[in-house]
């Protein structure tokens, strides 16, 4: 055993005690651990806190206790769902399905099922960064990104470049109702999001937002006919894209307010 | 944390007195935010008892104080820096005049950790101040157990490296 391998083994505990033996032996022939162990070792002790500091906090956690009903996290995912379905349903139904149309079964399930896998993944990260000390599978800052990246390389498998004459303004044409769509389903999700603690609201911005760009991406994929490559990452995967900066300046928004009140509350 | 949500009136008093000391190292192991530690630890109580609905009985509870405590850290940090950047320097101050032991030596760890990064401090702080568990500060700083443990074996090399050439450990 090396000190490397030392290393890795006191990342999970420094109690001598529960040291496997072979540690132990690496221990007894090495300074250099000894002395690193009894720096970690000394971390540990704890600080001391004046009496009265401890009764002020009390008092001030007293002041208008209530019962609170702890929150719960499969209900808040379900309202993501029940938005996310209801805004598409409703869009779909209003503006037409003429994709699903013109697209083969296979691309239409591929399609479908990666929007759909998508919005659950992103539901799932949102609902468990409002409740603080969750567990998380995948970086809730990383997420967004692998998400979009592969839509990305789903879009650029089952879709071929087509020429256009006028791909610029077809492409502001189709975002322009997906945009609209998106923010239609950023509203009850801003509502969703007041109901949980919310501790870095740019990160939840920005997965909220490519929330919303989904919804709306996801209703031009069943509404627009045009199936260039070009044309749905720009104009359909697009919306997922802006969402995620508009998410970010919401939050950087929220962010300095919250920073402003911290300061006049200690002021 | 379950009889405060449901307002035992002994609750609070029992989750200060348990929690505040070492919230209090948390926040005086960054330099950051060691001058402001008593009013960080306060505003992170006033915040848990604000978004304390948020905690799902059963789940361990020290990520989810923890995860509130950086927020406030952070936010601590970033403030203080704001104001920082708008002061001008007119003289060279002490570090801290009135309090008696700001001329001791920190204790070793301490001295140590200052000299790490400010993510890798953070894993290492709560790992070894608390001892909470790998998947505990993964929790708390909303990251994998596999980031957390990558973080901390870069800090434990740093450390080792910083524990050789300090003059404490030299003979």
């Amino acid at each position: 055993m090396d000190c490397i391998e030392m290393d890795r083994i006191l990342i999970g505990t420094d109690d001598v005690e529960h040291l496997p033996i072979r540690a132990k032996d690496h221990l007894a022939g090495c300074q250099r651990c000894r002395e690193f162990l009894t720096m970690l070792r000394e971390a540990q002790r704890s600080e001391t806190t004046p009496p009265e500091f401890v009764q002020h906090l009390e008092e001030r956690m007293l002041e208008g206790l209530r019962p609170v009903q702890p929150m719960r996290q499969h209900y808040l995912f379900l309202g993501f769902a029940a938005v996310v379905v209801s805004v598409v349903g409703i869009a779909v139904l209003r503006i037409g399905a003429f994709a699903l149309v013109a697209m083969s079964p296979f691309q239409t399930a591929a399609v479908l099922c990666a929007l759909a896998g998508a919005a659950v993944l992103l539901a799932d990260s949102v609902v468990r960064q409002m409740v603080p000390g969750s567990k998380h599978h995948v970086e809730p800052k990383i997420l967004p990104f692998l998400i979009l990246a592969s839509l990305l390389i789903l879009i650029l498998l089952l879709f071929q470049f087509h020429h256009e004459r006028h791909f610029w303004r077809n492409a502001w044409r189709c975002m322009q109702p997906g945009a609209s769509i998106g923010m239609v389903a950023a509203v009850p999700f801003w509502y969703l999001l007041r109901q949980g603690a919310v501790l870095s609201p740019r990160v939840t911005g920005v997965s909220t937002g490519v929330l919303a760009g989904l919804v709306g991406a996801s209703v031009l994929e069943i509404h627009c006919a045009n199936l260039s490559a070009a044309h749905i990452v720009v104009s359909h995967l697009g919306l997922p894209l802006l969402g995620s900066v508009v998410g970010y300046a919401i939050g950087l928004g929220v962010e300095l307010m919250e920073r402003r009140a911290f300061g006049q509350k200690r002021d | 944390m379950e009889r405060y949500q449901q307002a035992d009136p002994a609750a609070p008093g029992a989750l200060v007195r348990a929690l505040t000391p070492t919230l209090l190292r948390f926040f005086r192991n960054q330099p950051a935010s060691r001058a402001h530690a008593d009013d960080l630890v306060q505003e992170t109580w006033m915040r848990i008892h604000r978004v304390r609905h948020t905690y799902r009985p059963g789940e361990p509870v020290l990520p989810w104080v923890y995860a509130i405590a950086r927020r406030v850290r952070i936010d601590g940090y970033r403030r203080k820096r704001r104001i920082e950047s708008y002061e001008t320097a007119v003289d060279v101050l002490p570090d801290c005049p009135e309090r008696p032991d700001c001329h001791h030596p920190l204790p070793q760890f301490d001295a140590l950790v200052v000299a790490l990064p400010e993510s890798q401090r953070e894993v290492v702080t709560m790992l070894k101040v608390r001892g909470l568990s790998l998947e505990e500060v993964a929790r708390a700083t909303s990251s994998t157990v596999g980031a957390v443990k990558q973080k901390a074996h870069r800090a434990y090399q740093r450390l080792r490296k910083l524990l050789e050439v300090s003059p404490e450990s030299a003979p």
